[in-house]
């Protein structure tokens, strides 16, 4: 029998802060299916970013198990965390969150180049990646001469190129117009029909409506979910 | 790694602000470092280009009074004979000769007398023609001379067919038979020499065993070592105590490496001091940038977060932001090159080494390697820390929109801090360092040296050991001939002719007998120094008259022997009683040659005792006329005169021309200039020290100006909200100055701990510093306060004038 490729078991998160002890995740079981568009919504402070952190291995629940890819990791040193966000995981940010001091292409090859993959390799890579969300022709320029929804585009080919098992959006269209909104909603569409899985966090439900499924998350539960039907 | 390069050259041209005030302090740091290690290099560290420098040793005579006195002709002749663990051994001394050309006036040359091994323990080749050898040693043969490299291209204007040239020089004629290369004329060796020449010493001034006046330096044989050859000089010097007790009971060998004794020991510890207190502001300008470098990692704190979430390990993280800090320093390292390349010339310039002031401070290989290695290790230590604490990034804090910083900010904060009090307490080290210096030898040149230098215009005269002057009666009659031409001198008051002078101190001295006292054991017996003078001496001098007499033209060489004694030994050897119509002579029983004391004057002490410690306090004096010529052929006058120095000194030599064209008179100078020429090296060490301050006082003002105008920007909210409230604006000064303050304090009283350890030290160096000095300590001191909260006062204002509406929005 297949095995999910992100399993969440009864994962908790506390925050302890001057005696100050916050749940912001109790007792969570997710599992995500290979090539699963998943949404996770709910209102703000309800644990969606806590959550997206432990499973973008940012941050380690305080309780309970994850297994991603068969492999448990909620044990693992930074090191080692640090090697699987590069390979399987890719992330898109609400802010875009690029380097501006490095060039569109830079900015998409720097995973692989922590990756220490070959110059030569990194270049196809990177050119596949920019051409698959049509910002190739920008690759010499700097995020600041880009457009919101241009930038978001190149986040989405750095997440893009490391060829990762599972892409984490968290609020992708939180700082862009509805055009480009669109826009970047409809890229995350067309990567899921090409095989992409995506954890997607949104409070838009105009949006989460893109996924297969949406985990409603409210104070640090899940509260619900719902499996949108596609006609 | 290169795309790391890539990146951090660009992060230095997009952040020109940083990069200007970060390369400015890596220039001055490196610079600094890059200037004295040159000066270290020149002076203690640089490998000799003799053949195997290692293998060579310098041979001293020891006493309980002195570990570096130099030997008798027949002493060094029977170490020579006896030995076996050198392949080499050669005696040498310093000499002048006088060289008188046709057509040309007399010149006198700084000259060597050296024995017939002297240029073999080298080993370096001559430039051109040959070196002198043992053949030419020999008495009555030595008529050659060897020219320095300097003096054949100032003389000579670099001829080569001066080899062979026959000149006449102390009256003889002398052939030319060799020029050595430029690096045989090294001013650590032996200061400033125009030429060598064989001693050929003759049979008798071979067998002198009670004048010493030869230095020794040996090449040892392969695989003998410096403990071996000790051992055996212990064994030849008891052996010598032995056969000839008279002159060598209690006389030991020494034996040192000669690159030991090629730059002074004082010098020594001097470039090693300053090379320390250079580190001081390296670590200045390290913390410095630090600080800057955690302002900056703060402002990309974001970035490090991508990069982190992106699967940049710690580790490359890390090593990105140390090629950054690698890469700046390593550019401050070039601009500290053209520092140094400047410092070196402008510090060389003023160094002022026996007799030579110019120094050589080339930026070589062993300069640019140890710069090249500063600038690496400047790089890792600035970058290191920062680099750490952005590897820590709280990733999901910084990541959310508009995040400032982290949890780490509370620990960044504290380490800046910590840096500032480092800045600041090395700064007070430094400060309290050259105050107390500077002051120190100011005090030691004021102090009372028991004579009078204003208005006194000194000059050298040396008799050449030729035919005309072999005889004591010749150089009496010319002692005689010039006191009375000086007398005549236009403008001249009083004027004396001794073997020494104040300023450069005394150099002859012996132990003593006294006359109806048991005989001390040899080599204990009570020390002096002898000093030849004319009539009228002291009273020239400025000195005191206590008891007795001065000399008068009645002490001829035919009437009875006399001294005048000083205070210090009459009250010593004659406690409570009066020396007057003592005899005090030589310890030899059988040539005692009794002096008889009529008269006690005041203690001199010389410009040279700042730096070097005086074997005796004892002083004795004679009349030039009773002394042996031998002991006066390189002699002094002192002319106290009331006319300009430069006319004197044209008299001088006009005078000195009417009585024998053949002598030069050379070093004509006021008293006061030649002291500051005796103490130059020191000043030039207090006007390094003084710079060293300033600079690090600068850096530590520049750092806490920007730690409290980082401390206001992040504070500007706060400030805000607290003016809302009705702080006024003293109350926001304060509020921002107090925090100065505290950093200032501290670092004051860190300092000040410190600095007392670094007085002690340089107290150790230069004995003569007077210690306790709380007025120049607490003087630095306040000046360092001062300067640190103008330097917090600047932002302090400024945060007074932080609109409460701009800020509570920006909020």
């Amino acid at each position: 029998m297949p095995q999910p490729l992100l399993k969440l078991d009864n994962v908790t998160k506390v925050f302890l802060t001057d005696e100050v002890e916050t749940h912001a995740l109790s007792g969570i079981h997710l599992q995500i299916e290979k090539g699963e568009y998943v949404a996770i919504a709910g209102p703000s402070g309800c644990g969606k970013s806590t959550l997206l952190s432990i499973l973008g291995l940012l941050d380690t629940p305080t309780d309970g198990t994850y297994v991603l890819n068969e492999r448990p990791v909620q044990g693992l040193t930074p090191a080692e965390r640090a090697r699987i966000r590069n390979r399987e995981i890719g992330f898109i940010f609400q802010s875009f969150n690029l380097i501006g001091d490095l060039t569109v292409y830079e900015n998409v090859e720097l995973p692989l180049t922590y990756r220490g993959m070959p110059s030569s390799d990194r270049k196809q890579r990177v050119e596949e990646a920019l051409e698959k969300v049509g910002m190739g022709h920008r690759a010499k320029h700097v995020p600041s001469q880009l457009s919101g929804g241009q930038q978001q585009r190149v986040a989405v080919a750095r997440a893009l190129a490391g060829q990762p098992a599972v892409l984490l959006a968290d609020e992708p269209t939180g700082n862009l117009d509805s055009k480009n909104g669109d826009a970047v909603m409809e890229l995350l569409q067309s990567l899921h029909r090409t095989g992409s899985t995506i954890l997607m966090v949104t409070h838009d439900t105009r949006f989460a409506r893109h996924a297969d499924r949406t985990v409603h998350l409210f104070d640090g539960r899940v509260v619900e979910e719902s499996v949108e039907s596609k006609e | 790694m290169l795309s790391d390069l890539r990146y951090a050259f660009r992060q230095l041209v997009k952040n020109p602000g940083f990069t200007v005030v970060a390369l400015l302090t890596l220039a001055l740091g490196i610079g600094v470092n890059t200037t004295m290690f040159s000066v270290l290099n020149a002076l203690v560290l640089q490998a000799s280009h003799a053949r195997e420098p290692s293998r060579m040793v310098a041979v001293f005579r020891t006493s309980p009074q002195s570990q570096e006195w130099p030997h008798s002709p027949a002493n060094f002749y029977d170490y020579q004979r006896q030995n076996t663990s050198f392949e080499q051994l050669a005696a040498f001394s310093w000499t002048n000769f006088n060289l008188a050309e046709t057509g040309q006036p007399a010149e006198r040359l700084s000259g060597m007398s050296a024995s017939g091994d002297f240029f073999t323990i080298f080993g370096i080749p001559p430039a051109l023609g040959r070196v002198f050898g043992p053949r030419d040693d020999e008495a009555g043969v030595g008529q050659v001379a060897v020219l320095s490299n300097g003096f054949w291209r100032a003389h000579y204007a670099a001829d080569p067919g001066v080899v062979g040239r026959i000149v006449r020089m102390d009256g003889q004629p002398v052939t030319i038979v060799g020029v050595m290369p430029p690096e045989f004329d090294n001013v650590t060796y032996w200061g400033h020499v125009d030429l060598w020449r064989p001693s050929a010493l003759d049979g008798p001034s071979r067998q002198i065993r009670n004048n010493n006046w030869l230095q020794v330096l040996g090449r040892l044989k392969p695989g003998v070592t410096l403990g071996q050859a000790q051992s055996e000089a212990d064994a030849i010097a008891g052996r010598l105590a032995r056969d000839y007790p008279q002159n060598n009971a209690g006389i030991g060998l020494r034996l040192s490496p000669w690159s030991a004794v090629t730059t002074g020991d004082l010098s020594r510890r001097i470039s090693w001091l300053c090379m320390g207190l250079a580190g001081f502001v390296l670590l200045i300008a390290c913390a410095n940038l630090a600080n800057l470098q955690l302002v900056r990692m703060t402002a990309r704190i974001r970035e490090h977060a991508v990069r982190i979430a992106l699967g940049a390990s710690r580790m490359q993280l890390i090593r990105q932001l140390l090629v950054e800090s690698v890469l700046l320093s390593a550019v401050g390292g070039v601009l500290g090159i053209w520092v140094a390349s400047w410092g070196a010339k402008l510090i060389g310039g003023e160094v002022y080494i026996t007799g030579v002031q110019g120094l050589d401070l080339p930026i070589n290989g062993n300069v640019l390697s140890f710069t090249l290695l500063a600038s690496l290790a400047t790089g890792i230590a600035v970058g290191t820390i920062p680099a750490w604490i952005a590897s820590r990034t709280d990733v999901n804090a910084a990541l959310k929109q508009g995040a400032r910083g982290s949890s780490g900010d509370r620990s960044r904060h504290l380490f800046r801090q910590a840096l500032i009090v480092s800045e600041l307490a090395l700064a007070l080290i430094l400060l309290t360092g050259a105050g107390y210096f500077v002051r120190g030898m100011q005090r030691a040149v004021r102090a009372d040296q028991g004579w009078r230098p204003d208005g006194l215009v000194i000059a050298s005269i040396s008799l050449p050991f030729n035919p005309s002057y072999t005889t004591d009666a010749q150089c009496r009659a010319f002692f005689d001939k010039l006191g009375a031409k000086l007398a005549g001198l236009p403008g001249v008051r009083q004027s004396t002719v001794s073997a020494y002078l104040p300023v450069s101190g005394f150099w002859r001295s012996s132990g003593i007998a006294v006359e109806g006292r048991p005989a001390a054991a040899r080599g204990k017996e009570p020390l002096v120094y002898y000093n030849s003078v004319s009539p009228g001496h002291f009273d020239t001098l400025g000195m005191r008259l206590i008891r007795g007499r001065e000399f008068t033209d009645a002490d001829r060489a035919d009437s009875r022997n006399v001294a005048i004694i000083n205070e210090t030994m009459a009250s010593r050897l004659w406690p409570g009683g009066d020396p007057l119509g003592k005899r005090i002579g030589d310890p030899d029983p059988a040539h005692p040659d009794w002096l008889e004391i009529v008269g006690v004057v005041n203690d001199v002490h010389s410009t040279i005792e700042i730096v070097r410690r005086p074997d005796t306090p004892f002083q004795v004096y004679r009349p030039l006329v009773q002394t042996p010529s031998q002991f006066v052929h390189w002699f002094n006058v002192a002319v106290r005169s009331t006319v300009p120095e430069a006319t004197v000194g044209s008299a001088l030599r006009a005078a000195v021309q009417q009585i024998d064209p053949d002598q030069p008179v050379y070093a004509i100078v006021s008293a006061p200039e030649s002291m500051k020429q005796m103490t130059g090296g020191l000043s030039l060490t207090g006007q390094i020290l003084g710079v060293f301050a300033l600079i690090g006082l600068g850096l530590a003002a520049v750092g806490i100006y920007g730690v409290i105008a980082n401390l206001v920007a992040q504070r500007t909210s706060e400030i805000g909200i607290r003016m809302a409230l009705g702080a006024q604006a003293h109350d926001v000064l304060w509020l921002v100055l107090g925090q100065g303050v505290r950093l200032a304090c501290i670092g004051t009283a860190i300092g000040l701990v410190c600095s007392w350890g670094l007085v002690r030290l340089l107290i150790a160096i230069i004995p003569a510093i007077p210690g306790g000095d709380p007025a120049s300590v607490a003087a630095v001191a306040a000046l360092l306060v001062a300067v640190a909260l103008f330097a917090c006062w600047l932002p302090a204002r400024r945060a007074t004038r932080v609109d409460p509406i701009i800020a509570l929005r920006s909020e």
